[in-house]
Parts: C-alpha cells; sequence; structure tokens
C-alpha cells in the first residue's frame, strides 16, 4: 500500500502543478490577488506530495521491496542498510525523483521565503517554477516511473558497485541543489520577462537564490571530484569526462550570473545580459540533464539509457531554452539601458570577468558537444580530452586569474588602476617570491610550475587586499583596524574568501600536476620499492567475504625515515550480483599530500601490480572549494543579502505601531 | 479500502491546498513588498556608510543621487498603477473549477493509467516469511548462493550449485560455480571440460577460442576425454577445419564403443561433414536402422529392473530426438512409436504418430503403413488431411 500511495502522491503532485502553471498567472493578468495566492499553498502541497512520494519510494528500497521494478534492478537484499537508501536515487528513476524533490523543494521556498517579492513577481516566479514540475512529473510518470510493479522477485540485480559508497549519499544532492536551484533564477528571469520590468531591485531579489545554488554547485562539484578521484582507483581528481563538464558549465556561467547580477543591484547596468545569463545558466543545467540521462554520452552517470526518454529530455530542454529565449528576444528591446561607467571600473572589472567567464564556458561546451556532434555526422568516436582543455580554458583563464584581486578594489564607474597596483604590491611580492622559492626547488625547464604557484599566491594573497584596505590598517593604530576588520560588511569577507578558495584551489592543481610522481610497479610478497622518501613493503594478501563483495587486498607498509608510518591495503573487490569487480585505493594522507596505492591485477603465482601516486598538495584542491562554500555560506549570512529580510522587519515595525496605537 | 481512505484524503488535502486561497478574504495590503523597499534598504545602508567613513563621503553622494532617482522615478510608476484584489467573480469561480475538477481528473486518470491500485507492498521479510515451507527450487538456489557468497571456498557446495545451475540451464551460473571449484580443489580434465562446455553453451553453441583452449588443455592430460573431443570437434567444424573435424570425429567412434547414442551421434557427424567435403560414405558406416548391439543387449540383461528402464528411456529419447532432427525415417519413426506404446507411454505414441504421418503426409502408402502400425499397437487414428470427417 505504501508504494502505491507514494505513487498516487507522485501524481497528485504532477495534478497540482499543472494548476499551479496556469491559475497564478491568470492572476497576474487579470490582477486577481486570490489566483496568485493559490501558488503558495500548492506549491507547499507539491512539496508535501513530492515528499511523500519519495518517502515512500526510500521505504521501499530500506525494506527490499522487490515487487518494484525500480528497487529490483538496484538493489539487493544483503546490501548495507545505508546504500540501500542512497540507492533509491542511485539510478535514473531514482536520481530524476530527486531532481523534482528538490526542484519542488526550491518553489516551497519562495513561497515561504519570498515575502519581500511584489506579488505578481512571486505569482510568476511561481507559475514558471510549475511548468518545469509539470513537465518533469510528466515525464516520470510516462518515461521512467519509479513505481513500476512487477510480480516480487526473490532477489535483486544489486546497486552499481562503484556507487556503493558514502559519496552517493553526499553527491548527488549537493549537486542536484545546485542544478535546481539555478531554477528559481531562471524563473525569474522569465517572470521578470512576462512583466517586461527589470531593475536594479530584480537583481536584488534573485542574488540570493543565486547564491544558494552556487554554493551547493560548488560542493556538489567539489564532493564529485573527491569521490572519483578515490573511488574510481585512476588517481586522477578531474577527467574532463563530459558528465563533469555538464556541471562546471552552469558552474561557470553561474559564477558570471553572481557577479553581473552585482552590477545590476548597484547600477542598475547589465540588465539585458543578466536575465540572459540566467536563462543561460538553467538551460546548461537542463543540457546537463539532457546529456547524462539520454544516454547521448555514456559515462559513470549513465545509469541506463532509452531513446524515449532521450527524446522527451530533448523536448522539454528545447521547449524552455528556445521559449525562453524566444520570450527574450520579444522583450528585451523593452529594457532601459542602465548607468554608464569607465572601461577602467568595478563594473569594467565585472564584465571582464563576464567575458572571460562565458568564453571559458564556450570552449568547456565545444569541447563536450563536438565528439557527440562529430559521432552524429561521421559515425566516428572521438573524444576530446585534457590537452584540449589545457589549452583552451587554462589559457583563458590565467588574465582571468590575474585580474581577480583587482576587482573588489576598483571604485565603481571610475577606477584607478595605478592606486590600486599599488595596494596590491604586497601580493605582487608574496608572489614574485613564491616564483623564486619554487623555481629553486624545481629542475631547470619547467618554469611553468613556479608560475603557477605565483600566480596562486597572488590569488591568496590579493584576495585579502580589499580587507586590507578598508579596516585602514596603513591609516590608523592596529588595534582600531582589526575592529573595523571584524565589523565589515560580511559580504566583503565573502568575496575575499571566495577568491582566495580560488587560490588555494589553483595552488593544489599546479603542484600536483607538476610534482605528482606515478610508480608502477610488480611487487612480490615480502618486496619493496621506494618511492621519493617512502618505502613499500608487500607484506603478503588477504581475502574478506562482505555481505555483497568478496574482497582481495594486499597489504602494504608504509615507511618514513625507517618507520612505518602507515598500512595500506589496497583492494579488488568482486560483486557476483552484477558479476562486476572494482579497485579500491588505499590512500594516506601526509599534511595536504597524499600517497594514493591501487592494486591492478594479482597475477598467478603471487605477483601483483602496484600503482602508487605520490600527489604533494592535492588536498588543497578540496580546501579550496571548501573555502569557497565557506565564502557562499557568510555572503548568503549577510543581513542586506538575507531573503525576505527587508519585508518582514516592515511588518513586525507596522504590528508594532499598531499594537502600541491599541494600548 | 484503508488504501482508497487515504487515497481520497489526500485527494482532499491536494484541492484544498488550491481552494482555500481562493476562498480567503485578501485585504489590500499595503505591507506587499515593492522595489521600493530595496532602495529604501540601499540608501539606509548608503547613510551608515557615510556616517561610519567621512573619507568616502564625496564618492558616495553620486552613488546616493543614483539611488534617489531610482527612488522617484518607482514613486511615479506606484503612483500611476495599484493593483486590484480581484476582478470580479469569473477568475475566483474558474479557478475554483480548476481545482475541484482538474486535480481529480488528471489524478485519477494518471494514475489508473500508470498505478497498480491495490498491489500490496511485498517487503523482504514478509515474503521471506511466507514462503518459507514451499520453497521453490529458485529459492533453494538463492540460499545456497547466499551461503556461498559467505563461503567462497565450499567446493562441494559449488559442484552441487554448478550441477543445478546445468539443469536450470542457466549456463553462465554453472561457468562461474565450474571456475569456483577449479580455483579451489585445482584443474581436473573433467572440470576443464565441464566449464568450456558451460561456455560454450552459454555463446549459442558457439566454441570460443578460450572454452577451444579448455578443452585442448583438458585432452592433453587425458586424451580419451570424450566431451573434450566432442566439442574440439564441433569448433573445428565451426572453424571450417572439416578435414580435421573428420579425423576427429572418426577417432570419437573408437570411444565408447558400447554407447549406441554415442556411436549414431559420431557417424552422423561423420557423414555431414563428408557430405559437405564431398566424400563418398564409406562401407563401415554403422547402420543408423540398428537396433542395440549385442553388447548393449547383454548389458542390459545384467542390469537391474531400475537401471535397464532407465537405459531403455534413455534411448527412447536419444532416437525421439534424432528423429525431430531428421523426421524422414520411417523405420525409426516406427521403432519410436512401438517403444512408446510397449513403455505404457500411450500419450507420446500417439504424438509420434502423429508427428510421423505430419513427416510424410505426402506418401499415401506410408501413412497406411503407420495406421496400420497404430491399430496394432490400440492407438487412436488422428485424422490426416483430405480425409473427410
Amino acid at each position: 500500500m505504501i508504494v502505491e500511495l507514494g505513487h498516487l502522491a507522485l501524481v497528485l503532485a504532477f495534478a497540482l502543478a499543472v494548476v499551479q502553471s496556469i491559475v497564478p498567472i491568470w492572476g497576474t493578468f487579470s490582477g486577481d490577488r486570490r489566483l496568485m495566492a493559490t501558488a503558495d499553498t500548492s506549491s507547499l502541497g507539491i512539496l508535501f506530495f513530492v515528499t511523500v512520494s519519495f518517502g515512500a519510494l526510500m521505504w521501499s528500497y530500506a525494506v527490499s521491496d522487490f515487487s518494484v521494478v525500480n528497487v529490483w534492478q538496484n538493489s539487493h537484499s544483503q546490501m548495507p542498510f545505508l546504500f540501500k537508501l542512497t540507492g533509491t536515487w542511485g539510478n535514473h528513476e531514482g536520481s530524476m525523483l530527486l531532481w523534482v524533490f528538490i526542484l519542488a523543494l526550491f518553489a516551497a521556498a519562495v513561497s515561504l521565503f519570498g515575502s519581500a517579492l511584489p506579488p505578481s513577481l512571486r505569482a510568476n516566479v511561481q507559475a514558471v517554477q510549475a511548468w518545469l514540475l509539470a513537465t518533469f512529473l510528466l515525464f516520470i510518470l510516462l518515461t521512467s516511473n519509479p513505481f513500476a510493479r512487477q510480480p516480487a522477485a526473490l532477489e535483486g540485480q544489486d546497486l552499481n558497485p562503484i556507487l556503493q559508497d558514502i559519496g552517493l549519499a553526499i553527491h548527488p544532492p549537493m549537486l542536484y541543489l545546485g542544478y535546481v536551484g539555478f531554477s528559481i533564477t531562471f524563473a525569474f528571469a522569465i517572470a521578470a520577462l512576462i512583466d517586461g520590468k527589470i531593475d536594479s531591485a530584480w537583481a536584488r531579489w534573485v542574488r540570493p537564490w543565486t547564491f544558494i545554488a552556487w554554493t551547493f554547485l560548488t560542493a556538489g562539484i567539489s564532493m564529485g571530484s573527491y569521490w572519483a578521484y578515490y573511488e574510481l582507483g585512476w588517481g586522477g581528481w578531474w577527467f574532463w569526462d563530459p558528465v563533469e563538464n555538464a556541471s562546471f558549465l552552469p558552474w561557470l556561467s553561474g559564477t558570471a550570473l553572481l557577479h553581473s547580477a552585482l552590477v545590476m543591484e548597484k547600477r542598475d547596468a547589465l540588465k539585458i545580459w543578466t536575465v540572459l545569463l540566467a536563462i543561460l545558466t538553467f538551460s546548461l543545467s537542463l543540457l546537463g540533464t539532457f546529456l547524462v540521462r539520454s544516454g547521448v554520452l555514456t559515462s559513470v552517470h549513465t545509469f541506463a539509457s532509452d531513446p524515449t526518454r532521450g527524446l522527451f529530455i530533448l523536448a522539454i530542454l528545447s521547449g524552455f531554452v528556445g521559449g525562453a529565449l524566444f520570450l527574450f528576444v520579444l522583450r528585451s528591446s523593452r529594457l532601459e539601458a542602465g548607468g554608464l561607467f569607465a572601461p577602467v571600473s568595478r563594473e569594467g572589472a565585472l564584465v571582464f570577468n563576464n567575458l572571460i567567464l562565458s568564453a571559458s564556458a564556450a570552449t568547456v561546451l565545444i569541447g563536450t558537444l563536438y565528439p557527440v556532434v562529430y559521432e552524429a555526422f561521421t559515425d566516428a568516436k572521438i573524444s576530446v580530452g585534457a590537452p584540449f582543455y589545457n589549452l583552451t580554458f587554462g589559457l583563458v583563464m590565467i588574465p582571468l586569474l590575474i585580474a581577480v584581486p583587482f576587482g573588489p578594489l576598483l571604485a565603481w564607474k571610475r577606477g584607478d588602476l595605478l592606486g590600486i597596483s599599488q595596494r596590491l604590491m604586497f601580493a605582487l611580492l608574496a608572489a614574485i617570491l613564491a616564483v623564486i622559492l619554487t623555481g629553486a626547488f624545481t629542475e631547470k625547464g619547467q618554469w611553468l610550475a613556479p608560475l603557477g604557484i605565483g600566480l596562486a599566491v597572488w590569488l591568496m594573497v590579493g584576495s585579502f587586499a580589499e580587507v586590507f584596505q578598508r579596516s585602514g590598517f596603513r591609516k590608523t593604530t592596529f588595534a582600531i583596524a582589526t575592529r573595523r576588520m571584524a565589523g565589515l560588511p560580511r559580504s566583503v569577507w565573502a568575496t575575499a574568501l571566495a577568491h582566495c578558495g580560488i587560490g588555494v584551489t589553483l595552488l593544489g592543481i599546479v603542484s600536483v600536476t607538476a610534482f605528482e610522481t606515478e610508480t608502477i610497479t610488480v611487487l612480490k610478497p615480502s618486496e619493496s620499492v621506494v618511492v621519493g622518501e617512502f618505502t613499500l613493503r608487500h607484506e603478503g594478501y588477504a581475502s574478506r567475504t562482505a555481505d555483497n563483495y568478496s574482497e582481495r587486498s594486499a597489504r602494504i607498509s608504509i615507511f618514513k625515515n625507517g618507520e612505518i608510518v602507515a598500512v595500506g591495503t589496497p583492494s579488488k573487490r568482486f560483486f557476483p550480483a552484477r558479476q562486476m569487480p572494482t579497485s579500491e585505493a588505499s590512500i594516506h594522507t601526509f599534511g595536504f599530500s597524499q600517497l594514493y596505492l591501487a592494486l591492478g591485477d594479482v597475477e598467478g603465482d603471487g605477483d601483483v601490480t602496484l600503482r602508487i601516486w605520490w600527489k604533494p598538495l592535492i588536498l588543497l584542491i578540496w580546501l579550496g572549494t571548501v573555502i569557497m562554500v565557506i565564502a557562499g555560506a557568510v555572503s548568503l549570512s549577510d543581513r542586506r543579502l538575507r531573503i525576505g529580510a527587508p519585508a518582514r522587519r516592515k511588518k513586525t515595525r507596522k504590528q508594532k505601531s499598531e499594537s502600541a496605537s491599541h494600548a | 479500502m484503508f488504501f482508497w481512505i487515504i487515497s481520497i484524503v489526500m485527494l482532499a488535502i491536494a484541492v484544498l491546498s488550491i481552494l482555500l486561497p481562493l476562498a480567503r478574504r485578501i485585504e489590500q495590503s499595503s505591507n506587499d513588498a515593492q522595489p521600493m523597499d530595496i532602495y529604501v534598504g540601499q540608501l539606509n545602508e548608503l547613510e551608515n556608510k557615510v556616517a561610519s567613513d567621512k573619507a568616502a563621503v564625496e564618492s558616495l553622494a553620486q552613488e546616493k543621487a543614483e539611488i534617489s532617482r531610482r527612488i522617484l522615478k518607482q514613486a511615479r510608476t506606484e503612483s500611476q498603477k495599484s493593483s486590484p484584489i480581484s476582478s470580479g467573480r469569473f477568475p475566483q469561480i474558474g479557478a475554483s473549477l480548476i481545482a475541484l475538477i482538474g486535480v481529480p481528473v488528471i489524478a485519477i486518470a494518471t494514475y489508473l493509467h500508470t498505478g497498480s491500485p491495490g498491489q500490496p507492498d511485498q517487503p523482504l521479510h514478509a515474503r521471506a516469511a511466507t514462503n518459507l515451507e514451499s520453497s521453490s527450487v529458485d529459492e533453494m538456489v538463492l540460499v545456497a548462493e547466499r551461503h556461498l557468497a559467505k563461503n567462497l571456498d565450499d567446493a562441494q557446495g559449488w559442484s552441487v550449485l554448478a550441477e543445478v545451475y546445468g539443469r536450470m540451464n542457466r549456463p553462465m551460473d554453472r561457468a562461474r560455480a565450474l571456475q569456483e571449484i577449479i580455483r579451489i580443489s585445482g584443474a581436473t580434465p573433467q572440470r576443464l571440460a565441464d566449464l568450456g562446455e558451460a561456455l560454450t553453451v552459454a555463446g549459442d553453441n558457439i566454441v570460443s577460442v578460450r572454452a577451444r583452449q579448455l578443452f585442448e588443455q583438458a585432452l592433453k592430460s587425458k586424451p580419451d576425454l570424450a566431451k573434450a573431443g566432442f566439442y574440439l570437434a564441433i569448433a573445428q567444424e565451426q572453424e571450417g577445419k572439416l578435414e580435421q573435424a573428420l579425423a576427429r570425429w572418426v577417432s570419437l567412434a573408437t570411444l565408447r564403443v558400447n554407447d549406441q547414442q554415442w556411436q549414431l551421434m559420431t557417424a552422423r557427424k561423420q557423414k555431414e561433414i563428408r557430405g559437405k567435403l564431398g566424400l563418398p560414405d564409406p562401407q563401415t558406416t554403422p547402420n543408423t536402422l540398428a537396433g542395440p548391439s549385442a553388447e548393449q543387449v547383454q548389458d542390459a540383461a545384467g542390469l537391474s529392473a531400475a537401471d535397464r528402464a532407465e537405459m531403455i528411456e534413455g534411448m527412447v529419447a536419444n532416437l525421439a530426438s534424432r528423429l525431430e532432427d531428421n523426421p524422414q525415417d520411417l523405420p525409426g519413426w516406427t521403432r519410436l512409436i512401438r517403444s512408446y506404446a510397449v513403455l505404457g507411454k500411450k500419450d507420446e505414441a500417439q504424438v509420434a504418430l502423429k508427428k510421423a504421418q505430419l513427416a510424410f503426409s505426402d506418401q499415401g502408402e506410408v501413412i497406411v503403413q503407420l495406421q496400420q502400425q497404430a491399430v496394432q499397437l490400440g492407438l487412436k487414428l488422428p485424422r490426416s488431411k483430405g480425409e473427410s470427417p
């Protein structure tokens, strides 16, 4: 009964979404406030039903109800309980339901926290959200129903072993919160275009939602990268895999959107461009969903491909993107142009940021789609790999990274580049010092690595120039300056942290790329191998059987300066239900660096191919993203950006005055 | 029933979530959020900044002027239009109808199309409780699989499972079980040949390179292993090495001289390949119509009743399958029908008779001959084509 109630709840959510697609927007056109207000309650209703539905599916996973086709295909009664639960979204149908659940979550958030929005804008936003909800619910019900039933099977077919990991519990929900979060900015853009009214207040309303989406997307991508790093056993942290690109694209354009919305809020400029970015960012999210879910691209993420699904998603994609762009063309000519500014100004710097981010997004997009298009026309498969991206994306990004510390220091309208350069002198000195120091320790001819590290240091130090300057360390006493520093608006801190995070990530990337060592060796038991300052000794094999897999591992003792510092157990697992082997790497952290051991095939006579990587400062890559996520959170906690804050203040004031008059 | 009650409650919640705001009276709220709030907020913030940072007054003045302009403009547009609360009864009634009719219709129609109303949940523990007494073969296999997943080195268990998989026609699983046995107890020629066989069956009876190597390996240590030789001959034939295959069949015929099935089969294969090669049949071709050989009869006499019955059954089954492949064999059919009749398998005899008639439907005398035999054996005569009812 629970399964069927979950199914019914999904259907009811769909019905409500259809109604919410029509009634509120009818309200805004006829000026009827009651009709607009329906969206507030019906979006909560949709969230309620989608939650019930998602809960029901999760329950059937938890109890291994193999009369549900989806559970039977993707679960196994002997799996650990946590993986039974996370298996709910470790497959196409379930992950689409998660997608819609998060969409419903954001739509309801607009109802709950949108009291600061003018009623007609809110109703239109909610209607656009409902269009998305209705479409994706229909997609689920027609092509990917997770509640399809069958006569109960005895045993499930097991979850893809690669997904049997704690990463599945975190990565998809985070990523979807990011992806789908941009649906709100999209809805805002469409609602504004329908209204034909876009001003700096609009940007002010959109920014917190953009921050939420961006923060989650950053966390999701970073988490996915770390997961791939430790689970796939290839030792890489970013593969320029089409699906990774699909999540990276909205991140790039979302980052651009964050910056252009700032210009729009402060200066009423770049309005058309910001609206376009809002549309494009979510379109890229949809494109990502299409590429992954349609089976056009095959990767770890493609659970199952089905041409009808692909066609349906393509229709959704072209419908929403095409419709939005059409509306944009119709209405954008009506938008008034905003304030003027000189090329060297805060606005100018943000435009520069936008240009580069868009250009880099375009190169990634081309790299991702080119193989697909090429295959469609020539029937030959090609893949676009790291060299392409390093050359295009990498080169395009460098000027932006150099420019980052300048941006926050520039004044609006007209900036003073020379004055700012003086303020950044200490960052430049730090960078030069870093270049010289690294240069001294690297071999001759490797000039890229010191420069890269110099750039990273420039970013990390330079990001705090604004904090330093606004606290006035040069002008006043240290005590006053520290007090001022603590009192700075959180947005200043957020900017500094986010930019610094990029520097930290860059430092990790450069150092791993330049100084990583890889050793591939065949090691017999009791043999040793020397890797850098470590000595690794093979101590023998161990076998173990868990509920749904068997494992063979090698015991590797790791010595440093003659002392044992760690024991590694890289292993191979075999999952009989899917007849699939996986490789479990053994990773050991030393400071920010890691030693990464992965097992190759065990030969018949006890030899084993062992791949050993030394990855200097690799953790900085993810630490940088963690700093960026913290920056996003700090920014959201800024009073000025808090969603709905002005209206609530006003209301409470009014209530107070009322109660005062009563007394 | 309970399901439908909850369904109706859920439906009611859905409809009410739209109806309630429609029924509510909405006051003209002066505290509606407006862009003005934002601008005023910006202005306040700027004033705070000015208060704290005297040095920046000049640059902030410009910004202040800009925000003030926005406020003025916004005030103008707000004074021009004040949105009404409602525009009459029609939208309210229309929206209510959409909620009252649209939601149930969409939901029920979609659910009846995609759902399985009334199908109960079947969580694992509930199923395990109900099915224990009447465990099917499938379930017993499942129990064995779970046992072996935890006791990978139980060779005995694997060999039972391999046997069962073979009967259940799950060749891939059989191959897996055999691999485990070989891993645990080492490779014997018989195990290698079994594994090769399982892989071949799994591959639609095409002998793969891997399977072929297994058979060759088995033959190396036990050259007279019939199963390995058999599949190797098939492999050679599939690879187009007909002469080699023929030679192998000839040598295979010298094995298992007492096994009539085997002899018939090797002879038939030799004939087939000779046909493909365009070679004449040698005189030595065993008579395919021959009954059991003298030795076989002797053997049969020495067997227990049960064993004898089994042997006879085997021979009959073999004959039947051979006739399926090659139905133009009248003496064969005659013998098969008689055997069935003698063994008391009237139904099978009847079926065989029908098949025989089908095979010779274009030869009247043969049909008559068959019918005469049938009458003698007390079988019913099936209607053949052209006969009026």
